[in-house]
């Protein structure tokens, strides 16, 4: 009962927010006394009541001091976010390991100071101690794996400038993000794509030694380590795999199947992504098969980001 | 921890231990120790690579410093032993904090550990301290949302404070006053100074001096003349040795229902004892006050704040013979004590015809064999103090002379009793208020004549007759004496002219604080309503107040957001206010067109104008914002156009 009320309210809030630009105004802002705030209410009242117990003005005079500190800590946290304007840019999707990015810009006349920004998908607050005219910010979406996603509720908080009260605003942009598989390496023998036969179709065995270096991709059991990228493993301790490229590996015209792939659903996404990129480095033209699903032959970076994004819902 | 957070984060347990040091009077020596020992403690953790505690570590440690607080100082001070765990709870958070958060709670906490303060002193001092330590708290919380700097941070609290305080004031005085919801204990104060209930002046081996305010009294109209002689404790009970209060002292009567007599107002300072300061015969219908039979008034129960309370003074009505049980009990000393001074008393007697007789032979005796006045008296332990006194040693103070006095007295069969109190006082003469201190002290005699009644006899007068007109602090005779005994304070520097200034300004500022800010209570406010707003005066009190205060809240709405809105940066304003002032009509072209223009108009301040722009410029196009010497430049350059044109 109480979920569904609370519910229905938050998408009655909600509601308001339906937009990529939000300008903020005392319609849109919602201002509480933070946990801290609680407390601090609560050492007001005990104060209060020493001080009318003991008859002690000064006591009293501190509640006093502790009440109105309260009432202007939320003039000015309303005033920080009045008039500021919230903008969104669009979504940056990204391959599976790494975060995509939601693009965000506030700008505003005076300064904002200590914003906390979380999306639906990632709790941990961007903060920004401080906003002078204008900021752009990629909110960074973590722990999602492949797939299609609304961009859904991005907060806006802060809990400046004591820490007593919390401030906040929501933006609804109505758009989605994709998190592209993960590229994986195929195997030796799905190099040779399924493709409308050609003549200038070659088989190149030397792939490792005279290939040019490509992309990275996530390092798997038994592949070799003389190809980890370990430089980047030692800042971010992830394990890549430098994936090298032949020139004229690809015909002009390739079909790219699904079926025609090896492992589970997602090393053959994985193994289809990285085709998807091969291909596209070597802008060759390219029709990719998945199941029922045909994207018809094409090439080119909106080509390229339609077949990464059928991958990803898929 | 010391690289995570600033080191003046860490302030607050000095305050803690601050705080403890000013209560050492109350908490004992012990307690501010182990306040120490914990500071100690946390300073070389600051200052050194501390490991991290567990949380059974401090769990341990707060139960230990727990049961040593309370075994300090002991469980029957509640009050005190609450204030004393709060103090080390707040310090010993702060030693094992290590997030962010948790010093957000300590700030809060220390919100209502610092006013704890209020409750054992409310001086001027103790409210400066306690807003001084609010407003570092502020910063500290600030800083750890805002990350500001130390400087920047206690800049903004302060002007916070300085907004937030007149209204909290505004509040105090104007939002009804409930009466207390319960009884809470009172802390409790150690004997420290005051008088004493039992006298035995022979012990005492050098008069302490403290300077300690007892009370400040006002005059309605001038109509009581000095001496005043400040009647509180009367003894009237000698086992040989002492001079034991009356047993009468805590009975109860009822004041005479006529208001005649002179009017006193008394602001008496918190005292371990409940008895309180009238002149002659005084009572009063202060409804925390009992007055007894002897016309002195005293509290219901002690309190830890200053109480202020009107009397209404009258001679002592005359009294044709005393009972025959309380003439007895007047005249009674025990047996075998003091035989020649009995002997001296009886010859006195003998060639007398009445009292005043035999007290100018008491005068006589005084002066004729050069008794002295001293603060430092030969102390004497023999049980024939009286003896030695008046026959070997013959130097002494007040106590001395009234003892020796009231003996000779009942050895004649004259009424007599001992009375302790504080003679004159020291007159603010801006305000026409008296303060009395503890130096101030005094013990003079009464005795009883049939069909006149008690009079006041002070053997002291006799020796040093100086000593009635003023305060001892006045006495240029004793001075050096006197000032010996005081110690260091500003009290003892009072030959110095300008340091006496200051002091009497502070003592006067103490005071105003005392009756306006303090002793503001219920019926104070009342009073004030009535008089402003007539029969349903705090009722219409309450209303405008809540009015008021929703107004006030508009205001600093508003306040707020023009503080927000009016600082742009200096070099703006420099630049609106040249292009303003010099030209009227342009303020729609580049910063360059129109400095061109001014240039143009004002040719003689070509190359000012230009170095100014430069430095605009700069300030505006450069992330780095202006050095300091730059930005002085910009304002000599600035003051050296609008000069010219």
């Amino acid at each position: 009962m109480f979920k569904r009320l609370r519910a229905q309210v938050k998408q009655h809030i909600y509601k308001k927010h339906q937009s990529s630009e939000l300008t903020f105004s005392h319609s849109n802002i919602y201002i509480l006394p933070s946990k801290d705030g609680f407390f601090f209410v609560t050492v007001a009242l005990i104060n209060f009541i020493l001080g009318i117990n003991y008859q002690n003005n000064l006591i009293l005079a501190t509640s006093y001091i502790m009440a109105v500190i309260m009432v202007v800590v939320l003039f000015i946290a309303f005033f920080n976010f009045n008039n500021a304007k919230i903008q969104y840019l669009g979504a940056e999707d990204n391959f599976s390991p790494y975060h995509p990015t939601l693009n965000l810009k506030l700008s505003s006349s005076s300064e904002i100071q200590s914003l906390r920004l979380t999306s639906e998908y990632n709790h941990t607050p961007s903060h920004i101690p401080i906003i002078q005219d204008e900021i752009q910010i990629a909110l960074p979406i973590t722990n999602l794996s492949r797939g299609k996603y609304e961009t859904g509720t991005i907060k806006i908080m802060s809990y400046f400038p004591l820490g007593l009260i919390r401030t906040w605003s929501y933006l609804r942009p109505n758009d989605v993000f994709y998190i592209y598989p993960t590229p994986l390496p195929l195997d030796e023998k799905e190099q040779q794509p399924s493709h409308i036969p050609d003549k200038n179709e070659t088989l190149s065995q030397q792939q490792d030694s005279a290939s040019e270096f490509d992309h990275l991709t996530l390092y798997q059991k038994g592949m070799s380590l003389s190809r980890v990228a370990w430089k980047h493993y030692a800042k971010t301790e992830q394990m890549l795999v430098k994936t090298h490229n032949s020139n004229g590996h690809f015909s002009n015209q390739t079909v790219f199947d699904y079926d025609l792939l090896l492992g589970t659903k997602e090393e053959r996404l994985g193994k289809l992504c990285t085709q998807i990129l091969d291909a596209d480095k070597q802008q060759a033209h390219y029709a990719i098969k998945l199941k029922q699903l045909r994207i018809p032959l094409g090439s080119g970076n909106a080509h390229k980001q339609k077949c990464l994004e059928a991958l990803s819902e898929f | 921890m010391s690289s995570k957070f600033p080191v003046w984060y860490y302030s607050t347990s000095v305050f803690v231990w601050l705080i403890s040091l000013i209560l050492i009077d109350d908490f004992g020596v012990g307690f501010t120790g182990l306040v120490s020992v914990l500071m100690l403690w946390q300073t070389i953790r600051i200052f050194t690579t501390p490991t991290i505690l567990s949380v059974r570590f401090i769990n341990v440690v707060t139960l230990l410093g727990a049961v040593t607080t309370a075994s300090l100082i002991g469980l029957k001070n509640s009050v005190n032993v609450f204030v004393a765990l709060m103090l080390i709870a707040s310090l010993l958070k702060q030693i094992h904090a290590t997030k962010a958060n948790q010093f957000t709670q300590i700030c809060i906490l220390n919100f209502f550990t610092y006013p704890c303060l209020f409750l054992f002193t409310q001086s001027l001092f103790a409210a400066l301290l306690v807003l001084c330590m609010l407003a570092v708290n502020l910063a500290i919380m600030l800083n750890l949302e805002q990350n500001l700097k130390l400087k920047p941070a206690l800049k903004v609290s302060i002007k916070g404070l300085i907004i937030v305080l007149p209204v909290a004031a505004f509040l105090v005085v104007f939002l009804p006053k409930l009466p207390a919801f319960w009884q809470l204990p009172q802390p409790q104060k150690e004997a420290k100074t005051g008088l004493s209930e039992n006298v035995d002046p022979f012990d005492i081996v050098s008069l302490s001096q403290s300077e300690e305010l007892v009370f400040r009294a006002t005059f309605e109209n001038e109509q009581i003349e000095g001496p005043y002689y400040w009647r509180a404790i009367i003894h009237d009970e000698f086992d040989g040795k002492r001079w034991k209060i009356s047993e009468y002292q805590r009975t109860n009567m009822k004041p005479p229902p006529l208001d005649e007599g002179e009017h006193a107002t008394i602001i008496a300072q918190p005292s371990h004892i409940p008895w309180l300061y009238g002149l002659s015969y005084s009572y009063s219908n202060n409804p925390k006050l009992n007055s007894n039979v002897f016309g002195t008034v005293y509290l219901k129960s002690l309190t830890s704040k200053p109480i202020e309370y009107s009397i209404m003074v009258s001679d002592f009505s005359p009294e044709s013979t005393l009972k025959p049980w309380y003439y007895q009990r007047n005249v009674k000393i025990p047996k075998g004590f003091n035989p020649k001074t009995t002997q001296l008393a009886q010859t006195w007697a003998m060639s007398s015809s009445n009292t005043s007789e035999f007290i100018e032979k008491m005068r006589l005796y005084f002066l004729n064999n050069q008794f002295i006045y001293t603060l430092t008296p030969t102390p004497s332990q023999s049980d024939n103090r009286v003896d030695e006194f008046l026959f070997n040693t013959q130097n002494g103070f007040c106590g001395h002379y009234a003892s020796a006095a009231a003996f000779l007295l009942r050895s004649a069969n004259i009424p007599a009793r001992l009375v302790s109190g504080y003679l004159g006082g020291e007159q603010n003469k801006n305000q026409g208020y008296y303060s009395v201190y503890q130096y101030d002290a005094h013990a003079w005699v009464e005795y009883f004549t049939p069909g006149v009644g008690w009079q006041r006899l002070d053997p002291t007068a006799w020796i040093a007759p100086e000593r009635m007109t003023g305060s001892l602090s006045q006495l240029a005779q004793l001075s050096n004496e006197f000032q010996q005994g005081l110690g260091y304070s500003l009290i003892a520097f009072s030959n110095w002219h300008s340091i006496n200034w200051v002091r009497l300004k502070l003592e006067e500022l103490d005071y105003q604080w005392t009756r306006v800010v303090i002793n503001f209570d219920r019926d104070k406010q009342s009073k004030l309503f009535k008089n402003w707003f007539g029969k349903y005066g705090t009722l219409w009190a309450g209303i405008i107040s809540l009015l008021i205060f929703a107004i006030l809240s508009v205001i600093l709405f508003f306040l707020v957001n023009y503080i927000r809105r009016a600082s742009p940066p200096i070099e703006l304003a420099y630049y609106n206010d040249i292009v303003r002032y010099l030209n009227r009509d342009s303020h729609s072209g580049s910063v360059r067109q129109n400095i061109q223009e001014l240039t143009q108009l004002f040719p003689e301040n070509e190359k000012v104008l230009w170095q100014f722009y430069a430095l605009f410029e700069k300030s505006q196009y450069q992330q780095k914002p202006l050095s300091k010497t730059e930005l002085k430049k910009l304002k000599t350059l600035y003051r050296q156009i609008k000069k010219k044109g």
